[in-house]
């Protein structure tokens, strides 16, 4: 048999063993290693698997990824969400669906410090749906909003996403994250508007507005979130000006929101230890499907299967943007079955040959697939922030919080589009980095 | 099943040694930064922050498997039996554990050969085979992680 039809037989098998509850970084682990047997020899592939992994735990630019979740969750435990969202409130509170309106650019605020969608989700879901209950926000728009505005955690920086994807591709982790600030902001900006156009449409959906508050009363809530929002200058400010390497601004990050924290006394040692647990448990999770990951490519590679799609489709006589277009839509329906960081890990190590033989900009297609990603964040049959959200509103059944999504998910492809009209969305601000 | 509160303050202490690195990486790249801005950076913080990365990394694996925080689609077992899916969850477990253990194996393998070439890092010097015997126990310990989970889940004692 051909390398690349044991190449082709392993990603089969690997899509079928997938949906098998076995954890999915044993899966791809696994079956790289049988296929690299296969290949070679089982003791070269023994010899591969545990090189890998070691040099994946070993690998000083992933090291980057425990230090932005223990970030994240310092600022978590610390209480942040509360002031985030009571800040937001008082900006946003007067326009219909306010409180809705306000999670959404908490979300986006808690995403500057937090490089996960799924932990922003569950982090802001408990602060903001009680209070949106009391209110009387409909089901559909209290907990879809919560859902949508999560996703933004891995596109606005930190992001495990970017992260992730500049490991792979050696695209600049630096210049993925600031290429995600204005299609964070953007992106925010659109939820917004949708939740207006949705209130506006359907009145029920939210209460009435709330009374204006005055710009000084404004101004003061700032002072609850000025914390974060200096964190983020500041870690990203370093990485923009090429002062800090990722890792770096990780550890910075980490160390600046704890001592914020502590200075403010808005964390206890139960805080730090909560913390400290979390980032061991999310840890774990995302290495293992890393590594994983890292096994599969390396039989991927091997067995010639990227380089022959990427030639194949170089030869193809459809326009690039099509292509692109059909590589966009097999994350969407990657998204049915797989979870974020795994879609990346199995997807890029084919795709992006085929990217760079089209001559498109890797720090655009980085920026295209975190958001196609994050459309399966919030699409059934997996929407993982979905998930998440049930748990904290189990009042609201599945359905209804996956019907009062489907709006988000469509401006989520819209944008998408829009950023493949104007790719200087996301390459304009990398452009002036070092 | 008696002795599983002791497995699980092994994989506690394991998840601490770990944390302890998380937070020493933390503080090295810190003190590096800041020492650069007066001109006097930490040598060799690349090396050592791979070697911590390597500890923190592989100690909070078992962890996170005792804890089944591991991701996996249960989108067509989830409609088994009750019996099947406990059976599939045992078969994971198993399927882990060997793989750990065979991991495991071959690092403690790695980490000789290392031993014999006398491997060290280049600027501070610090020798790898006690890392990659670490990072061993380590993947030893995480496949009786998901023996142990395999097992409960067959005993229908599942976290989840």
């Amino acid at each position: 048999m051909s390398n690349l039809a044991v190449g082709t037989i392993g990603v089969i098998l690997m899509v079928l063993l997938l949906v098998s509850k076995i954890p999915i970084g044993l899966v791809m682990a696994l079956v790289g290693f049988a296929g690299f047997a296969y290949l070679v020899s089982p003791n070269a592939a023994l010899e591969m698997m545990a090189s890998t992994c070691y040099g994946t735990m070993a690998d000083y630019g992933l090291t980057v990824i425990p230090l932005f979740i223990l970030m994240g969750e310092f600022a978590s435990n610390s209480g942040i969400t509360k002031e985030l969202y009571a800040t937001s409130n008082k900006w946003m509170g007067h326009i219909p669906g306010g409180l809705a309106i306000a999670t959404i650019w908490a979300c986006a605020g808690f995403a500057a410090v937090c490089g996960s969608s799924v932990a922003s989700a569950a982090t802001m879901g408990t602060v903001t749906i009680p209070e949106m209950k009391k209110y009387c926000y409909a089901p559909p728009l209290r907990t879809a909003c919560v859902v949508a505005g999560g996703t933004l955690g891995i596109l606005v920086p930190p992001s495990v996403g970017f992260i992730i994807y500049g490991i792979i591709t050696n695209t600049s982790i630096g210049k993925l994250f600031v290429a995600g600030i204005i299609p964070g902001i953007l992106l925010a900006s659109m939820f917004t508007i949708i939740i207006y156009a949705q209130v506006r449409i359907n009145p029920s959906l939210a209460p009435e507005a709330t009374a204006k508050v005055s710009f000084i009363k404004k101004l003061s809530s700032l002072k609850g979130s000025i914390d974060m929002l200096i964190v983020f200058i500041f870690v990203m400010g370093g990485l923009f000006v090429g002062f800090f390497t990722p890792t770096e601004a990780g550890a910075m990050g980490a160390f600046f929101t704890l001592a914020l924290s502590l200075v403010r006394r808005r964390i206890n040692f139960k805080g730090i230890t909560k913390s400290l647990f979390s980032t061991a448990s999310t840890t774990g999770m995302i290495f293992l499907i890393t590594i994983g990951a890292m096994v599969f490519s390396r039989f991927l590679a091997l067995s010639t299967l990227p380089t022959e799609v990427a030639k194949w489709v170089g030869n193809l006589s459809l326009s690039p943007v099509i292509i692109l277009i059909i590589m966009l839509l097999m994350y969407l329906i990657l998204g049915c079955i797989l979870d974020t960081l795994a879609m990346i890990l199995l997807t890029i190590p084919i795709f992006f040959p085929v990217i760079t033989t089209l001559g498109f900009d890797q720090l655009w297609f980085g920026v295209l697939v975190v958001i196609m990603a994050e459309v399966g964040l919030i699409t059934p049959p997996i929407g993982m922030n979905v998930y998440v959200i049930a748990g904290v509103a189990k009042d609201v059944p599945l359905g209804t919080i996956f019907k009062g999504s489907y709006p988000f998910a469509l401006i989520m492809l819209g944008f998408v589009g829009l950023i493949i009209v104007f790719p200087s969305i996301a390459t304009f601000l990398p452009a002036f980095m070092k | 099943m008696t002795r599983l509160p002791k497995y699980e303050r092994v994989v506690s202490t394991l998840t601490w040694v770990g944390l302890c690195g998380l937070i020493i990486m933390v503080t090295i790249t810190v003190a590096n930064v800041v020492g650069r801005i007066f001109g006097f950076p930490v040598p060799g913080t690349l090396e050592m922050i791979e070697f911590l990365g390597a500890i923190t990394i592989s100690a909070v694996l078992a962890y996170t498997t005792v804890m089944e925080g591991h991701v996996a689609v249960d989108l067509v077992v989830g409609r088994f039996p009750v019996k099947a899916q406990r059976a599939v969850g045992f078969l994971s477990g198993i399927i882990g554990s060997l793989m750990m253990l065979l991991i495991g194996y071959k690092t403690v393998i790695i980490g000789m050969r290392a031993w014999a070439d006398g491997g060290k890092s280049d600027i501070l010097k610090i020798p790898s085979t006690p890392i990659l015997f670490f990072v061993a126990l380590c993947f030893l310990i995480t496949a009786m992680g998901f023996f142990v989970t395999g097992v409960r889940s067959l005993l229908g004692d599942d976290r989840k």
